[in-house]
């Protein structure tokens, strides 16, 4: 009964599926299915209260179900940032779906599946559950993404993101398949144990060939440099609501297990002398992807465009993060994540989910040619929803109160305290990289309040669902920047649940319910 | 245990794997690139399968169903977007597939 | 050469044997056969009936939606068999039993949800042009 209750945030979400599909097989054929959005949400939210209430202890003692997931504070915390894009995605959708002729019962359904595979994911220990998590979220974004049978830049969005998705799935597993060859174990507690018992340095072509296989796997997930080719394409071409979805559950559960897993599995520092070393592929990939996304996105002109190549270069700042990861406090070898990343994410996706919302409230009758010259003169022509933009746009700017700002100080300020010398170039590389990405944001505020209309301005949908889901995620952009302290405290207090395998001063860690006779 | 190394195995399922690759990344056949994605998927089945042979245990061999299961799902989803590609451009070249410019 | 290839040796003279087979096969054929390729004899074999129509015809997208679905619900199954395999050693223990019984109970019903919903969308009667189809181009 306690397992039942335990894993209720995952059945509640694939419940909520099954409900939505089940009322819109029973509902007239012709009727609005905008309300099966409020059904979706409210699901989602049930979701988030039993994550909160039942995910709040630590799995490094005692991983779930035979070790199959962690159910951990951890957890809870990415579980509450897929479960507010979700139900943001759902709201959002209410009024733009009809607007776009795809009204279909079947995209709240698949967005409740592809949440429940993303708490999978997020969770699981076992990596064949993992790999599971991974394929049911994708498989429904992929629907999800082509979801617009009468554009065909959905549909291609939807074929693009599918094979180069089904490609980055591929690898994921053949690098689970490699870390099964070296240690005989699914499992990663057990994974990462097995390798701090046994010298890893001496035989190291296995899980050196798994490291790079995984992180290019979720390197894609979370579009990261030069595994970022299909976000722009795939993030313009899908309904937007969908990309609020992408750019905000997708990549937080993506960095949330990439996290989890490399902490895990690779907790031995022997690993930092394998070839090509974990810290040395991140900084890599993250200076690499602030500088391609930013570049790239200064030369865009569609808006949808440039929030994509915004959402790739966050990327970049959070695998800067992911690279300086921190020893625990009074034991010199185990690293966890370091603090700044939860807590940035959890900016990021408020302000993301923000903008591209808006983004899908503009535009109209199945038109979504989002181009700086449609949003020109929106100050005036919609203030409301120009003003939300503007705080959401400058959030992720990183303009000074708002959340976006106290994400890239904590952050960058973490990454310094874990190696003030040593990292300071990287952190000034980052910083002027924040200063680049100002230009192109402020490019959108510009056109929305200092341009006059152009011949086809933009118009609005109006939607009551969509507006206040753009208002709270504005307001909660003004809330975090002004008063962050919970947030990072809730932040440092995930970071030290990251890792599921914790390695004690120099030596081996050997928990009390060691199962490592195994072998 | 007399037999085929395992080092043989890891050749075949590396080869496929890379094959399937190669395939995703280069053919303009949309059900090419398809078929190149279970190929790919297959190559890790018999890593898995070896590496099981190898230590003598079955846990891969239950790894191996589910991602079976997960490749039937996959190609369902495929095979429906490869349909309604073909809605749209009449043809399933993803070369022609390029109305949005990465 | 050692015992390493020894497996190898069969696969081999399976596929060297097999080819060889084939080919003899055919060369025979060829020498002693009759050739008369006039008239109906050259026309494709469709068990008997005239070919009604060329084979590279374009088939209906209904019936690509219902090998879709046949790949879905077909490979399900393989979780069915290792299940049935351990179901009797699961009875053994009351507990295990009930559960073993339960999971595999949840596991048809959502399968029977799905079918349920993709009959009532339609999507099974290829027939006629069911309800809502989702397919009704070419």
């Amino acid at each position: 009964m306690k397992d039942l209750l335990m894993l209720s945030p995952i059945w509640l979400s694939a419940m909520t599926g099954i409900l939505v599909l089940v009322i819109d097989l029973l509902s007239a054929r012709k009727a609005p299915r905008g309300f099966l959005g409020y059904v979706t949400a409210a699901g989602f939210a049930a979701t988030g209260i039993a994550a909160v209430h039942y995910w709040n202890g630590s799995a490094l003692e005692a991983p779930f179900l035979t070790g199959m997931l962690a159910l951990d504070g951890f957890g809870a915390f990415f579980a509450l940032l897929i479960l507010l894009s979700g139900a943001a995605a759902a709201l959002f959708a209410i009024d733009y779906l009809p607007q776009h002729g795809s009204d279909r019962g079947e995209y709240y359904a698949l967005m409740a599946f592809s949440v429940c595979g993303a708490l999978v994911f997020l969770t699981a220990v076992d990596l064949i559950t993992m790999f599971l998590g991974l394929e049911i979220m994708s498989l429904s974004v992929y629907i999800m993404a082509a979801m617009k049978q009468s554009s065909a830049r959905s549909t291609e969005a939807g074929m693009k993101y599918f094979i180069l998705g089904g490609l980055a799935s591929a690898f994921l597993l053949f690098g689970i398949a490699f870390l099964y060859g070296a240690t005989g174990s699914l499992n990663m507690v057990e994974i990462g144990r097995y390798f701090l018992e046994h010298d890893p340095t001496r035989d190291y072509l296995f899980p050196q060939v798994a490291m790079i296989l995984l992180v290019a796997a979720l390197g894609f997930k979370v579009a990261a440099v030069p595994f970022h080719m299909w976000t722009p394409d795939v993030y313009d071409g899908a309904p937007t609501p969908v990309t609020v979805f992408m750019a905000g559950a997708v990549k937080a559960v993506g960095f949330a297990v990439l996290a989890r897993l490399l902490l895990t599995v690779y907790q031995n520092p022997a690993f930092d002398e394998m070839p090509v070393s974990i810290p040395g592929l991140l900084l890599t990939l993250s200076i690499l992807t602030m500088f391609v996304g930013n570049i790239l996105g200064i030369v865009q002109t569609n808006v949808k465009r440039i929030l994509a190549y915004s959402s790739i270069t966050h990327a970049g700042y959070l695998l800067l993060g992911g690279y300086a990861t921190m020893g625990v406090a009074g034991s010199s070898g185990a690293s966890v994540l370091n603090d700044g990343v939860p807590f940035y994410l959890l900016t990021y996706v408020v302000s993301t989910v923000g903008a591209f919302g808006i983004v899908s409230l503009l535009g109209s009758r199945g038109e979504e040619d989002m181009s700086l010259d449609h949003i020109a003169g929106l100050g005036r022509r919609h203030p409301v929803l120009a003003a939300l933009m503007l705080v959401c746009v400058l959030s992720l700017a990183g303009v000074p109160p708002l959340a976006g700002f106290m994400g890239k100080f904590f952050l960058f300020r973490e990454v310094l305290a874990v190696d003030p010398n040593g990292n300071l170039p990287w952190v000034v590389i980052a910083v002027l990289n924040s200063f680049i990405a100002a230009y192109y944001y402020l490019r959108i505020a510009v056109y929305m309040y200092f341009r006059e209309p152009g011949r086809e301005p933009v118009s609005a949908i109006r939607g009551v669902p969509g507006y206040v889901c753009a208002g709270i995620a504005a307001l909660l952009s003004i809330w975090i920047g002004l008063f962050p302290a919970r947030y990072i405290a809730a932040s440092q207090e995930v970071s030290r649940d990251s890792a599921l395998v914790i390695a004690t001063t120099g030596d081996v860690a050997r928990p009390a319910a060691s199962r490592s006779g195994k072998r | 245990m007399t037999g085929v190394p395992l080092s043989h195995f890891l050749v075949l399922a590396v080869a496929l794997f890379t094959i399937g690759a190669v395939g995703v990344v280069t053919r303009r056949n949309a059900l090419v690139a398809l078929m190149s994605l279970e190929l790919m998927l297959n190559g890790v089945n018999v890593a898995f399968l070896a590496f099981a042979r190898w230590r003598g245990d079955a846990l891969a061999n239950a790894a191996v169903f589910i991602v079976m299961a997960v490749a039937a799902a996959e190609v369902a989803v495929g095979l429906a977007l490869v349909i309604a590609l073909f809605r749209h451009n009449r043809s399933v070249d993803l070369d022609e597939a390029t109305r949005m410019k990465g | 050469m050692g015992a390493d290839y020894l497996p190898y040796v069969a696969i081999v003279l399976t596929i060297v044997l097999s080819i060889g087979l084939v080919g003899v096969i055919l060369v025979v054929n060829a020498l002693l056969g009759p050739k008369d390729l006039s008239g109906a004899k050259s026309e494709s074999f469709e068990c008997g009936n005239p070919p009604a129509d060329t084979s590279r015809k374009r088939f209906s997208v209904k019936f690509y939606v219902v090998a879709i679905f046949f790949v879905v619900f077909d490979i399900e199954a393989v979780f069915l068999f290792p299940w049935a395999v351990m179901y009797r050693d699961l009875l053994k223990s009351p507990v295990y039993g009930s559960i073993a019984l339960a999971e595999v109970l949840v596991f048809t019903g959502v399968l029977a949800v799905g079918l349920w919903y993709v009959w009532k969308k339609g999507a099974l009667d290829w027939a006629f042009d069911g309800a809502r189809s989702g397919g009704t181009d070419d």
